[in-house]
């Protein structure tokens, strides 16, 4: 109806402002390539870093084994004095026990050789308490 | 082949280095029993097997003593059994060195 004086929800004076309809699809960002060579050249970097440090650690466990070696005589000596002293000491307490025991030839070696032969852990802890004897044998284990 | 030493001939190692305890191991280790053994080997080497038995007795006992330890234990036990009869009687008491005074310092 043409002149009617009924208000309407018309448009602004002057229209709308201009927006975009057509397709947008801006280039942003770094390219393809340069993404590629930043994570390569991150990547790079850690290799360097592994490799110093590894060299680093190395160096550190060669100290570290230095200092064993040169203690490895006192250790040997100290463990050869008290297996020793063991030896001895059981070697007596055989002796005061298996004197009334009839054809017990005390410290007799079950072998035909006189060569050294290293003990066994229960010739060491023979008359000990069997506490100690496993605390030797198991004591100490690789794995946690 | 029993006369023909096929791996020396071919210079090859096969299956030696898995047959004796004394042979070449890993990192050069020796064996627990590797004199004894050794001993074994070289006393019957060459001579069969009916004059080894014969002559390396002793080395042959030797090598399963070190092995098994069967006498080492037996000796060990009857210590041991004649240690608690005479504690149980009465007769002997255990020395401080054998008694858990943990000090087996050198």
């Amino acid at each position: 109806m043409a002149g009617s004086k009924v208000k309407q929800d018309m448009p602004p004076a002057g229209g709308y402002a201009p927006f975009d309809y057509k397709r947008n699809l801006p280039k942003r960002g770094l390219s393809g390539y340069s993404m590629f060579g930043i994570g390569i050249g991150i990547m790079v970097f850690g290799y360097w870093k592994l490799f110093s440090w590894n060299r680093e650690r190395r160096r550190l466990q060669i100290e570290e084994m230095e200092a064993r070696i040169a203690l490895m005589p006192l250790m040997q000596a100290e463990t050869d004095r008290r297996i020793l002293r063991m030896l001895r000491e059981n070697l007596e307490e055989e002796a005061i026990l298996m004197k009334d025991v009839p054809g017990w030839k005390v410290g007799e070696t079950v072998y035909h050789t006189d060569r050294w032969i290293i003990p066994l852990t229960e010739e060491l802890f023979n008359l000990r308490p069997r506490k100690e004897h496993l605390q030797k044998r198991f004591g100490f284990k690789w794995y946690v | 082949m029993p006369f023909v030493d096929l791996q020396t001939r071919l210079g090859i190692d096969a299956d030696k280095w898995l047959l004796n305890q004394s042979s070449l191991q890993p990192r050069q280790n020796a064996a627990r029993c590797h004199a004894f053994e050794k001993d074994w080997i070289e006393c019957s080497h060459n001579i069969g097997q009916t004059r080894s038995k014969k002559e390396c007795q002793l080395e042959l006992e030797d090598f399963n003593e070190c092995l098994h330890k069967k006498k080492t234990s037996k000796r060990l036990y009857a210590i041991r059994q004649q240690r608690d009869k005479m504690i149980k009687e009465g007769t002997y008491t255990p020395p401080p060195c054998h008694s858990g005074q943990a000090n087996p310092s050198p």
